[in-house]
């Protein structure tokens, strides 16, 4: 796909073109925001103004990078935003080490499908799902994700390995129930 | 299995996470982005609009200054015509008489008139008479001038020896004050200086030359230039006779208000102190704000604090119209420019690329690692005087309080919108704990109301205002995604001054 002819023709106001943007990485984009917060609703809300921004700000969107990226770190950053703003997110915002989870070095794979991985990560404190989301998934460093947040790298890192262990107990067990549940069909 | 192989799974399943957005969702954002272009729009119009009625108002004001003045020119010049022509047609009429000069040279004539006085010829009068009465009816095809003129003819011959000169003046004065109501009337404000001279100049002889008549009037040359007004106006008024109404000098704070009632360009400056607030009648506030922001997650440990902005010196000066709207009310139009400044205490330049972090706008307003070609330490070292300079729209509207005319004292309430032309204000990041420089942050737009006490002050030609002022910015100057809210604060005093035509 021609991406810089379609941020041109968006630049010109062209509405086809916009709608063609929109439509080429809304679903992808939804599926991120999903990710971040805890529901459709709270999804589609940063979806729409992660868009607003992207067509607000396309002017500086610079043709050498892939316009699939920008439009991903625009979501992140509004979602972000959006957890910060909503009152009901910001109690597990806190990244205090009140309540901390066992670390875990595990590995194990993952034979749950992606929703159901979704479902588990979104059912993380919003302070853990936030950081797994950005170092497992969008792949920022803790340094980085201290200076989007406004934490420490220590504290992101040690958030970060909590919400691996926590996430890995869940998925195995899940696992374990979908094994349990599946002999019990038989 | 390798480290990061569990993320690696976790981002691969991730990325084929998919979910179809409802409608709604497009529809909402493509009403946003095209309300947002059409909300854009109308700041640009609303400037252009503010602009040309400004420079429309001056060229009306500047040309309606000429208008009048060439009207006038052109009402005195038929004036004078007339007169000359009346005179010619009455030195005709008497040549073949013994007044013969009576006309045009009054000293001289009257001289003679004791001449054929004592010569008997006084008895040819009714003869004369007769005369001057056909001159007269044939003036009356000529309007009210020559029928004013033919009336005094009438009489001055009737009294006899004072004739000419009753009547010259007479006439002179008549036509001068018809041309002052008539100028009056059309709202001619700058008749009455001028004509009023006009008429004492032509109504008390010159007693070098004896001439009485409007051969020699200054009238041209007292419209030409408003210093030749002045020159003319200034010794005129000394001869003023006290029984004549039209001539008599108006109050001061009539003529004050008979001055204003038109537009008027006049020039404001203002000075005092401005600071940074975070909402109005809360001062004080700290470079830039972002670390105190209830949106963002508070950095732990607490490590760099942000200097407190300091009050600093502002000053602005500019060109506006004014208008009388009526007694009490007055608008007033017009471009300004407006330097604000506060302090801050900070460390040493370090003019080194480093990264610094962010609230950036541009992504979703989230802390962002962004690269800085130069920076200032956290320390307190230094005073740093942020700058700010800006092209300001004011429309004021102005309310006399008091009933004193001579010394009004008026309430101001305006509405200004401004844009930010040159800052070199820092900003700071709590987290590394630099001062460094970003426009990007600011909001170069900015609307603010302001309101203050003036006191007038009125000379003969001139008007003076001044009182406080207060101004408080509507709109923040960091955008809201960069940080807490930032307003403008102003408090000085602020000076008028209306050079009111001549």
């Amino acid at each position: 796909m021609d991406y810089n002819g379609l941020v041109n023709d968006c630049l010109k106001k062209d509405k086809a073109a916009q709608r063609e943007l929109y439509t080429h990485f809304a679903s992808q984009m939804l599926g991120i925001c999903y990710r971040y917060t805890k529901s459709m609703a709270d999804a589609e809300d940063v979806l729409q103004e992660g868009f607003i921004k992207v067509f607000k700000n396309l002017h500086q969107f610079k043709g050498s990078g892939e316009l699939g990226a920008w439009v991903r770190k625009i979501m992140v950053n509004t979602a972000i935003t959006y957890l910060k703003s909503q009152n009901r997110y910001q109690y597990d915002l806190s990244y205090a080490d009140s309540s901390l989870h066992p670390v875990s070095d595990e590995n194990p794979e993952i034979h749950i499908g992606t929703k159901e991985l979704a479902e588990l990560i979104r059912q993380l404190p919003t302070g853990y799902q936030t950081i797994f989301n950005m170092h497992a998934v969008e792949g920022y460093s803790h340094v980085e994700i201290g200076g989007i947040l406004g934490i420490n790298e220590g504290t992101s890192r040690s958030q970060y390995a909590r919400a691996r262990a926590l996430l890995i107990s869940w998925i195995e067990k899940n696992a374990v129930e979908n094994k349990t549940g599946k002999y019990a069909r038989k | 299995m390798h480290e990061n192989e569990f993320e690696k799974q976790v981002r691969e399943k991730m990325e084929e996470l998919n979910f179809i957005p409802s409608d709604a969702v497009w529809e909402s954002v493509d009403k946003k982005i095209n309300n947002e272009k059409k909300r854009r729009r109308p700041i640009f119009w609303l400037f252009l609009f503010v602009g040309l009625m400004t420079a429309g108002a001056g060229y009306y004001f500047i040309s309606g200054k000429k208008n009048s003045l060439l009207a006038i020119n052109d009402r005195l010049q038929r004036q004078i015509k007339d007169d000359k022509k009346n005179a010619h047609n009455l030195y005709q009429s008497e040549k073949t008489g013994e007044y013969k000069k009576g006309i045009l040279e009054n000293n001289q004539y009257e001289m003679e008139m004791e001449k054929a006085k004592n010569a008997g010829i006084g008895s040819n009068l009714p003869q004369q008479i007769r005369k001057k009465e056909s001159v007269v009816d044939d003036n009356k095809s000529d309007g009210m001038y020559g029928t004013e003129t033919g009336q005094q003819k009438k009489s001055a011959v009737k009294a006899g020896n004072k004739i000419q000169s009753t009547i010259e003046n007479k006439k002179a004065d008549d036509n001068v004050n018809k041309l002052l109501l008539n100028g009056n009337q059309e709202g001619q404000d700058v008749l009455p200086h001028i004509v009023k001279g006009e008429g004492n100049i032509s109504k008390k002889p010159d007693h070098k030359t004896g001439n009485v008549i409007n051969k020699d009037l200054p009238v041209d040359a007292a419209i030409k230039t408003d210093s030749a007004i002045k020159k003319k106006q200034i010794p005129v008024q000394d001869n003023i006779p006290k029984n004549d109404s039209t001539d008599k000098q108006r109050p001061l704070t009539k003529n004050m208000q008979k001055i204003h009632s038109s537009w008027a360009i006049g020039y404001t400056a203002m000075a005092g102190i401005s600071n940074m607030s975070e909402r109005l009648f809360q001062p004080g506030s700290y470079a830039n704000g972002a670390y105190y922001s209830s949106n963002v997650a508070i950095p732990s440990p607490l490590t760099h604090l942000p200097s407190k902005i300091n009050m600093g010196f502002s000053w602005g000066a500019g060109i506006f119209m004014n208008k009388k709207l009526s007694k009490k009310f007055s608008w007033n139009a017009g471009l300004h420019y407006q330097y604000y400044s506060t302090h801050i205490n900070i460390g040493n330049y370090v003019d080194s690329v480093r990264y610094i972090y962010q609230l950036s706008s541009n992504a979703g307003g989230a802390y962002q690692a962004a690269r800085v070609a130069g920076y200032y330490n956290d320390s307190s070292y230094n005073n740093f005087t942020n700058k700010y300079h800006f092209v300001e729209l004011p429309l004021s509207l102005s309310f006399i309080l008091n009933k004193n005319l001579k010394k009004p004292l008026a309430w101001d309430a305006a509405l200004s919108f401004s844009y930010l032309v040159r800052s070199n204000v820092l900003q700071f990041d709590p987290i590394s704990g630099v001062y460094y420089k970003n426009d990007a942050m600011i909001n170069k737009m900015q609307a603010n109301i302001s309101t203050g006490f003036m006191l007038g002050i009125y000379t003969r030609n001139n008007e003076l205002q001044l009182g406080p002022q207060i101004q408080y910015g509507l709109t923040s100057i960091l955008k809201k995604s960069a940080g807490n809210p930032q307003h403008l604060f102003f408090a000085g005093l602020k000076v008028l001054y209306i050079p009111h035509k001549k």
